[in-house]
């Protein structure tokens, strides 16, 4: 078994921790797993990409990459394993789906933050906690190591944010005089 | 009569322990030692949602599954845990405890049924939730190589029976691109319990 296999078993069982995690309602155990999955999970997709030999496994781990790089919003670098796989001899029936899987990730290759006329801006990331007492919820922006808190109505955690948690969203911030952010709208990233 | 239906009586119950004894029994908490690529915690994991979605249901341990399609027979469930109220707890999502559950037994009957012995976790998306192999991951053996799509069904009702969801998974597929690959299609229904084992 090489390395990029072990790495791809590890990464795999991170993520099956995600979901297992997620299913118990633990956020913040969820978002960490997923984080690991996707380091290790793209170290063996370039591990894989500098293997001569031909075999699915090989492309399968990229594609694996790929799909969790997408998930998580890391859609330039997902991109450029695709193209980098494609570049090889992968089967037709990987190539086809590599190639739908390139098509919906090339869509997504945005700014991920962008302020519109200096009043309102669209975050891009992953909702990884709802406080309800202190009412806030923290959200993953793509590509961001640190966690970024917002500012939200109790009764909006309630009614619509709970549905969110642990889902990739964009979230539309609008901003005060005192250049504080209040959430104006929620949505699942597409 | 009575000397007769005492003897029909003898032959009917020994024969019903000669087949009780010749039943295969799956453990459900021994997944991880069937297969290399699933760790003893997720082995567990996926078990303990099995065990979760089978006891909601009403079953214990020693229930027998009916599977159908490639194969027929029934097969005896067991596990050797005692599951607390907390456990039943915090499994929150019953959609996502079912997918657990179905992915537990799925890959039970697929290991016992089969001779891969290889079994890789897939992200979502794509065909498959695993990649089968009978030998080692690093060989281009298309033949001896397999995709597995694993779905669960809590509790059969009218509009969700395990043929309605065979179909909707074979259209989705279709719409994938599998014409030239090997994939293995299991459905897990909790509420009787019975699983359907097709190959596409």
């Amino acid at each position: 078994m090489n390395t990029a296999t072990v790495l791809h078993r590890t990464a795999m069982e991170y993520y099956d921790l995600a979901s297992i995690y997620k299913a118990k309602g633990q956020i913040d155990s969820f978002d960490d797993y997923r984080q690991r999955a996707w380091l290790l999970e793209k170290e063996a997709a370039l591990k894989m990409l500098s293997e001569e030999k031909e075999f699915t496994f090989k492309y399968l781990v990229i594609r694996s990459a790929a799909i969790l790089g997408k998930d998580m919003g890391h859609f330039a670098e997902a991109k450029e394993l695709l193209e980098l796989a494609l570049l090889q001899k992968p089967s037709t029936a990987e190539k086809y789906q590599m190639e739908e899987l390139l098509t919906e990730i090339t869509q997504q290759v945005t700014p991920v933050a962008q302020m519109e006329k200096g009043s309102f801006l669209t975050v891009l990331g992953t909702l990884t906690a709802a406080d309800i007492e202190n009412r806030q919820i923290k959200i993953r922006e793509n590509g961001q190591p640190n966690l970024r808190s917002i500012a939200v109505s109790a009764d909006m955690i309630k009614r619509v944010i709970r549905f969110y948690l642990g889902e990739l969203v964009s979230i539309q911030l609008d901003e005060n005089a005192v250049g504080e952010y209040a959430i104006r709208n929620i949505s699942k990233a597409a | 009569m009575k000397i007769l239906i005492s003897r029909f009586y003898r032959k009917f119950v020994k024969t019903q322990l000669n087949y009780q004894s010749t039943m295969t029994k799956l453990n459900l908490y021994r997944l991880s030692q069937k297969a290399t690529g699933i760790s003893q915690k997720v082995g567990d994991y996926l078990a303990e949602a099995a065990q979760v979605c089978l006891e909601l249901n009403g079953h214990t341990s020693g229930v027998d599954i009916m599977i159908s399609g490639l194969f027929d027979e029934k097969i005896r469930l067991v596990w050797d845990k005692n599951l607390d109220k907390e456990t039943f707890l915090s499994w929150k999502d019953l959609k996502e405890t079912t997918e657990f559950g179905s992915t537990a037994i799925a890959l039970l009957l697929i290991l016992h049924f089969t001779n891969f012995t290889y079994v890789e976790r897939l992200p979502q998306s794509g065909v498959g939730d695993y990649f089968l192999a009978e030998e080692d991951l690093e060989k281009e053996s298309p033949e001896k190589e397999a995709f597995l799509e694993i779905s669960g069904i809590f509790e059969k009702k009218i509009t969700n029976t395990i043929n309605i969801r065979i179909n909707q998974k074979i259209k989705q597929l279709q719409k994938k691109g599998t014409e030239d690959l090997n994939v293995w299609i299991t459905i897990v229904e909790f509420g009787t319990p019975k699983a359907k084992i097709i190959k596409i």
